[in-house]
């Protein structure tokens, strides 16, 4: 996709993916809140898991993003990737955040503790380290083809260890709690919960990204002559 | 709702959804700054 058409696609996109993003949360959080039980074992601290698993989920689909991105741009040099990496990173890092933080809400409710080396916390804070270095080394290096090579080459970095911890949740001990005892029921509310939320979050993270590569396109662009067409068309 | 129980959910619905308001208003703000850069008026 050349950038003008970039820049009309999310003029149309963005105002429809917010409202999905907060029409679909609205309804997720009243399943999660209303109509799913609390859980028998850990009763409504298990409420935070419809926000962390969503968030957890939509870190990684972002950091996916972020590499197709990343591969794509050292591998054809092509524009639109550079500022689809620059666009994604600070949203990534949102998510990542916020499952970092819902995380060790939900370690010290159930075990009293803040922080546990449990991979899947480290998994967080590792997307949460790639997303913030890919987004300061944008801003460390300026506006340049180099700065492009440099995020790209660190998102591929950070997707290696990634997988690397991301598998050693088979390998390291982690802190055990009771197993949750649901029923048939509560499993298919916690799922659909689960699943609305999620498509919520992920209307989310496409308006706020496409809304940033709109701002990142005519920061760039702004030199560009199809700029002054497209503005007059 | 148990006192201390409902300061972890609440802590965490409360965290996401300031983090998103204050994503979407961050760039609301860079939109408009660049648009006075180039000197657009809303189309």
């Amino acid at each position: 996709m050349r950038p003008p058409a970039a820049l009309r696609v999310t003029r149309a996109a963005v105002p429809l993916l917010l409202s999905a993003a907060v029409a679909l949360c609205g309804v997720g959080l009243a399943i999660g809140f209303g109509l799913a039980p609390a859980d028998i074992g850990r009763g409504s601290l298990f409420r935070i898991v419809y926000i962390h698993v969503p968030a957890t989920w939509v870190a990684l689909l972002l950091y996916s993003l972020l590499v197709f991105w990343s591969c794509v741009r050292l591998l054809t040099g092509m524009r639109l990737a550079s500022m689809m990496v620059e666009a994604l990173a600070p949203t990534g890092a949102l998510f990542a955040l916020l499952a970092l933080w819902t995380g060790s809400l939900w370690s010290k409710g159930a075990l009293d503790i803040w922080w546990d080396w449990d991979a899947r916390r480290l998994a967080d804070l590792t997307l949460l380290t790639f997303f913030v270095a890919c987004t300061l080394m944008r801003q460390a290096l300026d506006d340049s083809p180099r700065a492009d090579m440099v995020a790209a080459a660190l998102a591929l970095l950070g997707a290696a260890l990634l997988l690397f911890v991301l598998y050693s949740v088979e390998l390291i001990p982690r802190v055990q709690t009771h197993p949750p005892e649901r029923s048939d029921a509560m499993a298919g509310r916690l799922i659909a919960a689960l699943a609305v939320v999620t498509a919520g979050f992920m209307a989310y993270a496409g308006a706020a990204v496409l809304k940033r590569l709109r701002c990142v396109l005519l920061e760039r662009e702004r030199a560009s002559a199809w700029i002054e067409q497209w503005r007059t068309q | 709702m148990r006192g201390d129980v409902a300061f972890f959910v609440w802590g965490a619905y409360i965290m996401g959804g300031l983090l998103c308001v204050a994503e979407l208003a961050a760039l609301a703000l860079r939109y408009r700054s660049i648009r006075q850069h180039l000197g657009w008026r809303r189309r």
